[in-house]
């Protein structure tokens, strides 16, 4: 018979003699030569007994126990012996409860009292209470640690806030401080760069009158300026536009008329037509006139006969340089 | 016992079971091993229980003339060997039974029926559930604490533990000792038994001595 067969009920009901002959017989040589079988049977007998004595049994169970169990008088001081020990060792946990907590009031123990104070959940309030009260210090202990360490966190994490948004507006003051002076730079170096220009005109006004008192020419006569007037290249448009330079022309100004752009200083370099490298290259140049052309100031000895092409640029206030028109002319001499 | 024939009822009525048949017995039931008489005391309980659930009477004698009966075959036939000692003494005990059924018109007792003698022997003081403590009972609970205290610190921690708790606990309970005890629940219930066993001698020694 395996092991799994000794069950509680099966054991109860041949303790009671509640099974067939043929079973019972079995039973009854097994509890002598299966040793399992004879402890689990002395066990379920005992646990019944004790039950009984506990006062948990109830129903049919109490009614078969009390009828059939009950019939022999070896059963009865087993009864006897099982309420004694079951008083003993309640009165060895009572003892062991008060020694944990000598204040605690205790009902006498008595055999004829139900179940749920003996052995019962209530035990389980005594006996481990000490180990539940300091379990509930400890978890206060560490609800008021935890708490303070968070409320301390907090507090730093606000100043930390704080002190965030006290540096951003420092930088923000400080970028709008920047800013305006950038601003004021510019506009410091708009005002030199057309200082500049006046100042190249004047140069090259001076150039012009320098060379008219060096020349033999008797002073009465003034330099002698080849003056062309330039629109700017067509797109698809492949005609050049020819400029006969007079070989006693001492200057040659080319007069270069705007595409409308929103710059106010310009640059002009000369290229070869077909190449890229700029032969001369002007300074700021500042548009004149109703209808905005650039005067730009060339010696006939930079232009050979040869074709040319000028290219304008914008320049912006920070000095940027944008490709705005082109102007390509051939030299004719 | 030669090819498992079965013991003839006893006739020989003055046989007394002297030291050397009760050596023999307690090696035989051994067989082989040396149990310091465990195994002799686990078997007449068994006995003993065996009767009780027959509802005979006195159970104790019962078992005792079962045992004298095996002790006497192995004195007589020298051995026994064609079945197990524990199968034997059932077979045995069944016949003792069969002829207590014979030799008494017996039948189930109430505890009501017993006459006082039997009742005061057999049952020492016991009380129906609905009477209150009397000074036997009394007597019984300094005496189990007594020999609680005598037992082993191990021994008291164990049994103490092992009938805590009700039910479900009690099982659970039982389980986890096991377990700390590196046991199987089998060899705790046995441990168990025992040292209920050697209380309840105790006890009753003491209520003896008390009375």
């Amino acid at each position: 018979m395996k092991n799994q067969d000794y069950n509680t009920e099966l054991l109860t009901h041949y303790l009671f003699g509640e099974l067939s002959e043929e079973e019972t017989e079995r039973l009854d040589e097994l509890s002598f030569t299966d040793d399992e079988l004879a402890a689990r049977l002395r066990e379920v007998e005992t646990d019944l007994v004790d039950a009984y004595v506990r006062g948990e049994l109830s129903g049919q169970q109490l009614e078969r126990f009390t009828s059939q169990y009950l019939a022999s008088p070896v059963r009865l001081e087993k009864i006897a012996m099982a309420r004694g020990l079951q008083n003993s060792l309640d009165r060895i946990v009572v003892t062991e409860q008060e020694k944990r907590q000598p204040q605690e009031l205790r009902q006498p123990i008595s055999p004829d009292k139900p179940a749920a104070r003996r052995g019962s959940l209530r035990d389980y309030f005594f006996a481990p209470r000490a180990t539940w009260q300091w379990g509930i210090i400890a978890a206060l202990l560490l609800l008021i640690v935890g708490g303070g360490w968070l409320a301390f966190d907090n507090l730093r994490l606000r100043n930390q806030i704080h002190q965030a948004q006290a540096q951003r507006e420092e930088l923000q003051k400080r970028e709008r401080e920047l800013q305006a002076q950038i601003a004021e730079e510019h506009s410091s170096s708009s005002e030199k760069e057309k200082e500049l220009t006046d100042l190249r005109e004047q140069l090259a006004q001076l150039e012009i009158q320098a060379a008219a008192t060096s020349s033999q020419k008797p002073p009465a006569s003034e330099p002698k300026i080849a003056a062309f007037l330039l629109a700017p290249q067509l797109r698809g448009s492949s005609q050049l536009a020819t400029l006969t330079i007079p070989a006693d022309a001492d200057f040659v100004k080319i007069q270069l008329e705007l595409e409308p752009s929103d710059f106010t200083v310009y640059r002009a370099e000369l290229k070869p037509l077909s190449g890229n490298e700029a032969i001369w290259r002007s300074g700021a140049l500042r548009p004149r006139g109703a209808k905005k052309t650039l005067s730009v100031i060339l010696r006939p000895t930079v232009l050979k006969a040869h074709s040319y092409r000028l290219e304008v640029y914008g320049v912006s206030a920070r000095g940027a340089s944008e490709f705005l028109s082109n102007y390509p002319f051939r030299v004719v001499k | 016992m030669k090819n498992g024939s079965l013991p003839k009822p006893d006739k020989k009525k003055d046989w007394q079971l002297n030291a050397n048949a009760f050596r023999q017995l307690l090696l035989w039931l051994d067989e082989g091993g040396d149990s310091g008489g465990e195994v002799y005391l686990e078997m007449r309980r068994r006995l003993v229980s065996y009767f009780d659930r027959k509802n005979c009477l006195p159970v104790e004698e019962l078992a005792d003339e079962t045992l004298n009966r095996v002790a006497r075959r192995l004195e007589e036939e020298g051995a026994i060997t064609d079945t197990t000692p524990a199968h034997y003494c059932y077979i045995v005990a069944k016949f003792v039974f069969l002829e207590y059924l014979r030799q008494t018109e017996h039948r189930q007792i109430s505890f009501d029926e017993l006459p006082n003698s039997a009742q005061q022997t057999a049952i020492p003081a016991v009380l129906p559930e609905q009477v209150e403590e009397t000074a036997i009972e009394e007597k019984r609970l300094l005496c189990f604490e007594g020999c609680l205290q005598n037992l082993e610190a191990d021994n008291r921690e164990l049994i103490i533990q092992y009938y805590y708790g009700e039910q479900r606990v009690k099982i659970d309970n039982r389980r986890a000792m096991a377990k700390r005890l590196q046991i199987t629940m089998n060899a705790l219930t046995i441990r168990a038994c025992r040292l209920r066993d050697q209380l309840e001698t105790c006890v009753n020694n003491c209520l003896g001595r008390e009375e």
